[in-house]
């Protein structure tokens, strides 16, 4: 499963993104935002500096907006830009998610529906590209890397965590590799078996 | 509306299990909505059949009318938050109360590779489906609160769990309404409501129109349904949607019921 000499794009500014591509740069990947040779592309947006806990009835159209629909109009450009890169060859698009969306959220409808919705679009795309080459699936994490305020969501399980230190990158350096490629709109879970 | 002699009718129920409850429908003037509709008025609910078209929705009311029941057409657009606000106003205003919202319009599902896909119909889905729930809920909350049986109920699909190979960006919007529920579910538990979901395959005038212009495809849904057909949307899509109306479903919230003969055996 080796990404060394990898051409990866990270697409995301907060945290997230940057300890991903930092631990993929340490696995030899190169961190890049040029199209050529581009091998994988990885969607990173989730920010806890945005993704603050708001009830349903006082939230704005300006932060569901925000939340639902600006994240998945990224996503969405993210897909087909890597596409285009890849220009017929084979690739590997990751896109991460907080598991907030296959548990909900209490004060986090705006963001379950944007982790949701970009889970589900990784199937789709799966889907339609994947008799080209193109290999796409997803990363849940563990969400109190990314929500502002993981206490209010809610638990995600009443279980105990399975794993003491859910860190994502070596899934995600899996997910990033010409063996992935086998897998089509499948979800690896980091969050130390809290969602099962 | 052909109805399936294996498929329980409403008449098989005891009647009145939503007498003196105030439903909204959204998408009521045809289809799932329609059927949904149909089935909580005759089980004694008022019933508001919210149509972006007073031409499909107000056949619909004066249909529940004259079989006995107790119905009106509001127009009502959700993709515009005022629309949605001003259906809860009125029905509040004409029946004094709103126990259940069930938000099932829906527009833009047309077949497109993702890259092709025209911005447009990605906004009709986003609008319809996601931005729908959240004004719907929004406007509901403090009615479905005062209730001692406040319901919200959104309509979702297969196609939210599966993916989807020929309509991409379907999936994603169907998608967000599970992930709502079961946000609001937790966050509404507190006010004694109840959120859920329904995934329905049924015979709507969208299904007939894919089947005019994929002749093969109702083949291909029955053979790969274990109950051998498409379901009905008064008698099959209606009994769930009572279910989840009625106090029978008083303990179950943010969950999705998937009602299609058995197709989708995923979860």
């Amino acid at each position: 499963m080796s990404i060394e000499g990898r051409h990866i794009r990270i697409v995301g500014q907060g945290a997230l993104a940057h300890s991903l591509a930092a631990s993929l740069r340490e696995s030899g990947a190169v961190i890049t935002d040029a199209s050529d040779a581009l091998d994988a592309a990885v969607f990173a947006p989730w920010d806890p500096s945005t993704m603050v806990p708001r009830p349903l009835v006082e939230l704005t159209d300006e932060e569901f907006g925000e939340a639902w629909q600006q994240t998945m109009d990224a996503a969405i450009a993210m897909c087909v830009d890597a596409r285009e890169a890849f220009a017929g060859r084979a690739g590997n698009i990751v896109l991460t998610f907080p598991t907030t969306a296959f548990v909900g959220g209490a004060m986090y409808a705006h963001w379950a529906a944007a982790a949701e919705g970009v889970h589900l679009l990784t199937k789709s795309v799966a889907r339609q590209w994947g008799p080209e080459g193109i290999a796409v699936n997803a990363l849940a994490i563990d969400p109190a890397l990314v929500l502002a305020d993981p206490v209010a969501a809610g638990p995600v399980s009443i279980a105990q965590p399975a794993v003491a230190d859910p860190d994502p990158a070596d899934a995600l350096a899996f997910l990033c590799s010409p063996a992935a490629r086998k897998l089509a709109g499948q979800t690896l879970t980091v969050d130390g078996g809290l969602w099962m | 509306m052909d109805v399936n002699e294996n498929s329980p009718t409403a008449n098989d129920q005891p009647a009145g299990r939503l007498t003196d409850r105030v439903v909204i429908v959204t998408g009521a003037g045809q289809g799932v909505g329609e059927g949904i509709a149909r089935r909580l008025a005759g089980e004694g609910a008022a019933v508001v059949i919210a149509a972006r078209r007073a031409e499909t929705g107000e056949p619909i009311a004066a249909a529940i009318r004259d079989e006995g029941g107790e119905a009106v057409c509001i127009v009502t657009d959700v993709t515009a938050r005022a629309s949605v606000e001003a259906c809860v106003a009125s029905t509040v205003d004409q029946f004094g109360r709103l126990d259940v919202l069930v938000h099932n319009a829906f527009a833009g599902g047309v077949a497109s590779r993702l890259e092709a896909t025209p911005p447009d119909a990605w906004f009709q889905m986003s609008y319809t489906s996601a931005w729908g729930s959240f004004w719907c809920a929004q406007a509901a909350h403090p009615h479905l609160a005062a209730s001692d049986q406040g319901r919200l109920i959104l309509l979702t699909s297969p196609s939210g769990f599966e993916g989807s190979a020929n309509i991409p960006l379907y999936s994603p919007a169907k998608a967000a309404q599970r992930a709502i529920a079961k946000s609001l579910a937790r966050e509404w538990g507190a006010d004694g409501i109840t959120v859920n979901c329904i995934a329905p395959v049924a015979e709507t005038p969208a299904l007939a129109g894919a089947f005019e212009q994929v002749p093969t495809l109702r083949g291909a849904i029955e053979a790969r349904t274990p109950l051998g057909r498409i379901g009905d949307p008064t008698t099959d899509i209606g009994g769930v949607a009572l279910f989840l109306a009625s106090a029978d479903s008083a303990y179950v919230s943010g969950q999705t019921i998937v009602c299609d003969g058995g197709s989708f055996l995923g979860l």
